[in-house]
């Protein structure tokens, strides 16, 4: 993989090989980020895209490989250490707090900062960014509906200030109009660079907002370059974009 | 019926009250708040009052001391919640840095254990048990100069207030532990572990901090209770007592400490009340020929049907206990009752005081 400008890359991932028991899931799984980039991982379903996610995130340990975050080895580390590394994972289906109000779940995205006005500041930042948090504050998170449970998750990560967000299939199960909404703030957080490394099936979408991409089938990596790119390439057309 | 009779039968149970709510409490605490699985609230308010016995009577004896004074008394419950809380630690920390219910079954074995430590070691009376001396009393009467009657009733109104104090003590401190930045990460952990130790939250360090607070104040329980008893024994503290805690906490809601309390004065309540029905209140119970048809039972004696009774009402009606995780709070019920209607269609799950 080459890097264009010679700075170290945000995160490396190296030669990665993940068990779940007998089980392998990921065979040598390599990739990298760069400050201010949005790299997309795709790649259908049981392809390995959430493993990966969760092992560079600490809660999978690799049976072999590196995991390299701002030039430290983080691989095995706890993952609540991770965070506090500056490394947010917005996990696959929401995963909101449903008994604690909006407000607080993402007060709860701040929990390992201690700047309260700035934490204030950046609440105030969210809801900016997603109206709908300011009309819910006070709400119950449970209450909100699917979406605006995925608006919620991607706040919440937001509000530990990550270095790096990755986002685990945000799209997944919304209706056509949401899926437009989460890849406008995708394309607002790029804007405002945010190095985000995001997980999709949707590979038409994905590939249109991202710099690069990479495609992972069967826990290998079988192709990588700039997002334009794959979109163009004749095999993820075929696999991946229908035809 | 004379004052000293009704302070003795209602002192008792006030006493009684008391130590149960703080027990539901604290475990409430640990099931409700926080998800975890403890069976064995009853073995940490047992060591509690063992270790009270142990400063009052084993120790004194065993070492030739003179017998316990105040200072001894006082003593008994800072030590009976350190050794609760240290035993907490050694049987949370293992299973609370693994994730699935291991605990449930470290605690259920960690209370027969104990139980059975109890019954077999001479030092700690074997299933005879221990008798704590009435230290409080004696203070009373030979250091303040109080007459036997008014030291009896001065001791009683002691003990309530003491009882109650302490279960005043745990509310406070698990309500503003709840309502912290803690009680936020506490609930995340409840609500989805995952998520709350991807953003942070340290989940063994939590739940340990939990799991041995809640054993401190069984302990704290458990010296009051032993003090005023002045007597332990292993069968005090059997499974069956901690499934009651289990049941008060899950009837009362779980997550609310207000349900908790409502659900601990009941279930303490009922069987009390039941010895007042006179014994002509029968109720038909089943049919048996050999014992010439119909035989009838007397409410007094039904006391487990009740509890059956009433967890099945509970649990049908409403699964998510009396309260669920909301809160009793003055305040709303005020505006609900008198204020306009606009003020009281407030959002729902909101915690108030
Ligand atoms: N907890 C698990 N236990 C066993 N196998 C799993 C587990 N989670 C995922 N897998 C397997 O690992 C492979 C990769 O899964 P995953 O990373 O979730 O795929 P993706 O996110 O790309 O859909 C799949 O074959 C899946 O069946
Ligand atoms: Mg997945």
């Amino acid at each position: 993989m080459s890097a264009p400008n010679g700075s170290a890359p945000v995160l490396r991932v190296d030669g990665l090989d993940v068990f779940y028991g007998g089980i392998q899931a990921l065979r040598g799984v390599s990739l990298d980020v760069r400050k201010g980039e949005l790299v997309t991982l795709i790649g259908c379903n049981g392809a390995g895209k959430s493993t990966t996610l969760k092992t560079v995130s600490g809660m999978l340990k690799p049976k072999a490989g590196k995991v390299v975050f701002q030039e430290q080895p983080i691989e095995g580390r706890p993952s609540h250490d991770i965070v506090r590394r500056g490394l947010a994972l917005c996990p696959e289906g929401r995963r909101i707090f449903p008994n604690l109000t909006v407000d607080e779940n993402l007060d709860l995205g701040a929990y390992i900062r201690s700047d309260r006005a700035e934490i204030r500041s950046d609440r105030d930042k969210m809801r900016g960014l997603f109206p709908i948090l300011a009309e819910r504050a006070k709400q119950l998170a449970g209450t909100l509906s699917g979406g605006e449970q995925q608006m919620l998750a991607i706040a919440r990560a937001l509000m530990s200030r990550p270095k790096l967000l990755m986002l685990d299939e945000p799209s997944l199960g919304l209706a056509p109009k949401l899926v437009e909404q989460i890849f406008q703030v995708l394309a607002n957080l790029k804007r405002e660079h945010v190095t985000i490394l995001l997980v999709e099936q949707n590979a038409r979408q994905a590939l249109q907002v991202a710099d690069r991409g990479y495609v992972l089938e069967t826990g290998r990596i079988v192709k990588d370059g700039p997002a334009r790119a794959l979109a163009d390439d004749p095999d993820v057309r075929k696999a991946y974009l229908g035809g | 019926m004379d004052f000293d009779k009704l302070l003795n039968f209602w002192g008792h149970h006030l006493v009684m009250a008391g130590v149960w709510i703080a027990l539901a409490l604290s475990l409430n605490l640990i099931n409700g708040f926080t998800g975890l699985f403890s069976l064995g609230h009853q073995g940490f308010w047992g060591v509690g009052a063992y270790v009270t016995a142990v400063v009052l009577t084993v120790l004194p004896a065993e070492m030739g001391w003179a017998d316990a004074g105040m200072l001894s008394f006082l003593m008994t419950f800072p030590l009976a919640m350190l050794v609760a809380a240290l035993f907490g630690l050694i049987v949370g920390v293992p299973c609370l840095r693994m994730r699935g219910d291991y605990l449930a079954i470290a605690t259920l074995g960690f209370g027969e254990i104990f139980r059975n430590i109890a019954i077999n070691s001479e030092w700690l009376g074997t299933s005879q048990g221990l008798s704590v001396p009435n230290v409080f009393r004696a203070f009373l009467q030979e250091q303040i100069g109080l007459e036997r009657m008014a030291a009896r009733r001065a001791e009683m109104f002691f003990y309530i207030a003491l009882s109650w104090a302490v279960a005043l003590l745990t509310l406070l401190l698990l309500r503003n532990l709840m309502r912290s930045a803690h009680g936020r990460a506490i609930t995340a952990i409840r609500d989805d572990e995952t998520a709350a130790e991807l953003l942070g939250v340290n989940l063994t360090r939590y739940k340990v901090l939990v799991f041995v607070l809640g054993a401190a104040l069984a302990g704290l329980a458990g010296a009051v209770y032993a003090n005023y008893q002045r007597y332990v024994s292993p069968n005090q503290f059997g499974f069956m007592q901690g499934v009651i805690f289990l049941v008060i906490v899950v009837m009362g809601g779980m997550g609310s400490f207000s349900g908790t309390i409502l659900a601990a004065l009941l279930i303490y309540a009922v069987p009390v009340f039941l010895t007042f029905a006179p014994d002509t209140w029968v109720i038909p119970i089943f049919y048996d020929p050999t014992q010439g048809g119909v035989v009838h039972r007397s409410l007094k004696d039904l006391w487990q049907v009740f509890f059956s009774l009433m967890l099945i009402i509970v649990v049908l009606l409403r699964p998510q206990g009396l309260m669920g995780n909301r809160e009793f709070s003055l305040v709303k019920l005020w505006r609900r009752l008198f204020g306009k209607k606009s003020e009281s269609a407030s959002t729902s799950g909101e915690a108030g005081a």
